[in-house]
């Protein structure tokens, strides 16, 4: 009875923790643009962290250490730092447009300014990760995260025209949008759904709880089911968009955008059920890369780390994280706008996947580390057409952020 | 051999790139791209006033929605004054529309959403239909 309350949670927390503030925005954007012709992006996207979110979670469960330290010793320092120091940049970039995400959802609670709200959001998520322990904090982001229900909801009630929807979801490019736009909208998609932080923040997790082979099954279940749930939920935002402000002619450019269709579709119950469950998914997100940022330094360069550890026995981890949230709040005070911090960061992340999910190919076919529970033939042919993907993607996702304008 | 692919690969982005920056020139008109932004903007505005009206948002919301509208309909306007090389004629019927927009919206922000009513609602939506024949106009 234990054990199955511990999958149904575990996969109720991968569902609401899922979402953060790049996939709601782009899947709104998307939608607001597209209609649901990009949703089979959401859906290769979702395949692909659910296989290598697998392959992670399994070789921590194996060898009870992260990703990072793993590959560090298996492919050397050169190609260590170069992973490091991509994943790094954008896992930075990501936290900023998290911490901004928190700012925006409390702003429209309030409508007291964004800016007002960033330095309480930064500092709430410093006090969780100094003072919460791991698994509450994990569960109760993940279980109030799991509000963003409202918007399959109001997605639901809004009546959808299901031939049209079905028309976009067939057609290839929308007349209105230029070829470019519509790839580079692709290559976004795709970065949000396989943002490097997941995975890193995914085996850093599993050491912290301490899995063995044992928890396998577990993390299977919490990997292919929770994930695609979570899918479901982006693609009802897009449809959600798709169905009240494409129409309107309104192209998504704001958070305040993003909820009009649930307050169309459930009015102020609904509106304020989707808020809290914006403020859960980016403040969870907002805890995890600030994790991350602590868990890739810490293990690229052998430091203490982890919350299970007093914040003292692991100083250089807590004071990276520290510093990570300084440069993050120094970012957005200079003005920056958010949404645009997370569009760039969505797309940086797709040119920088190859760095992260090579080397955890590489790691889990690995005998010496992986023994018996080293990649099937299946896997490693589903693993090796995602990375195929996943280098078309890095290449193409450069040159579309300049041709496109950042996709205007 | 790999030196000639990675030539290949080069070449074939040096070609999208190039494509696609001309693409973008021809695309690239501020009047046509302001009055575009104002009216996504306009629409917005209308629709949170419309679901304020209804009783289906609440005043937070709204106000949020329609601030970031102004400061959108702001932007816009902002980006055709320090505009250069587009057709006078262009800019001004752009400016003729976005300027009207730009009042009113400032108007319906400072009186709260409290005060919102029917004939905002009409109002917007007029401006909104004005700025739908101006972009018609600008071939937007």
């Amino acid at each position: 009875m234990t054990r199955i309350f511990a999958v149904a949670l575990g996969i109720l927390t991968a569902i609401g923790g899922f979402l953060d503030i790049g996939d709601m925005v782009t899947n709104a954007v998307v939608g607001s643009r597209f209609g649901l012709s990009l949703a089979w992006v959401v859906v290769v996207g979702v395949g692909g962290i659910c296989v290598f979110a697998h392959m992670a979670g399994k070789v921590a469960a194996v060898s009870g250490r992260a990703t990072f330290e793993v590959i560090r010793e298996r492919l050397g320092p050169r190609l260590a730092v170069a992973n490091l120091g991509a994943s790094f940049a954008i896992n930075l970039l990501t936290l900023t447009a998290e911490v901004g995400g928190v700012a925006l959802a409390l702003q429209l609670a309030s409508s007291v300014h964004y800016l007002a709200w960033v330095p309480l959001a930064a500092l709430a998520v410093w006090f969780v990760i100094w003072r919460v322990r791991f698994q509450l904090m994990e569960n109760v982001t993940g279980l109030v995260g799991l509000l963003l229900i409202g918007f399959a909801v109001a997605f639901f009630l809004l009546g959808p025209d299901w031939n049209e929807l079905g028309r976009q979801v067939m057609q290839v490019l929308p007349s209105s949008e230029s070829p470019f736009t519509y790839w580079f909208y692709a290559v976004a998609l795709f970065g949000a759904a396989l943002t490097p932080y997941e995975v890193f923040f995914f085996s850093s997790g599993a050491v912290e709880e301490g899995w063995t082979t044992k928890d396998l099954a577990e993390s299977r279940a919490n990997v292919l089911v929770g994930f695609p749930l979570g899918g479901i939920l982006s693609i009802a935002i897009a449809g959600c968009a798709a169905i009240v402000l494409l129409p309107a002619g309104i192209e998504v450019t704001t958070l305040s955008q993003v909820v009009l269709p649930v307050q169309e579709a459930g009015g102020r119950l609904l509106l304020a059920v989707a808020i809290l469950g914006i403020v859960a998914a980016t403040f969870g997100a907002a805890l995890e890369t600030t994790l991350s940022a602590g868990y890739t330094l810490a293990q690229f360069f052998g430091w203490t780390w982890g919350k299970f550890r007093a914040p003292a026995a692991a100083a250089r981890f807590h004071v990276t994280m520290a510093i990570c949230l300084i440069i993050g709040l120094g970012v957005l005070a200079t003005g920056a706008d958010p949404i645009m911090v997370t569009e760039i960061s969505v797309v940086f992340s797709a040119a920088a996947l190859p760095l992260t999910y090579l080397p955890i190919l590489i790691v889990a076919n690995d005998p010496d580390y992986m023994g018996s529970h080293v990649n099937g033939r299946w896997l490693n042919a589903i693993g090796q057409v995602y990375l195929a993907v996943i280098l078309v993607v890095s290449v193409a996702a450069i040159p579309l952020l300049v041709i496109t304008g950042v996709g205007q | 051999m790999a030196h000639r692919w990675g030539s290949r690969i080069a070449a074939v982005i040096a070609a999208a790139v190039l494509a696609g920056g001309c693409a973008q020139v021809s695309a690239d008109d501020p009047a046509a791209t302001a009055v575009s932004e104002s009216h996504a903007a306009v629409a917005t505005m209308a629709l949170a006033v419309r679901l304020s009206l209804d009783g289906r948002a609440t005043n937070q919301s709204t106000q949020v929605v329609i601030d970031d509208s102004v400061e959108t309909v702001a932007d816009a306007q902002q980006s055709l004054m320090t505009s250069s090389g587009t057709d006078p004629a262009r800019l001004q019927l752009a400016e003729t529309v976005i300027g009207p927009v730009l009042t009113e919206g400032r108007r319906i922000a400072d009186r709260g959403p409290d005060n919102l009513s029917a004939a905002d609602l009409q109002r917007l939506q007029q401006l909104e239909q004005e700025l739908a024949d101006a972009l018609e106009e600008l071939g937007g």
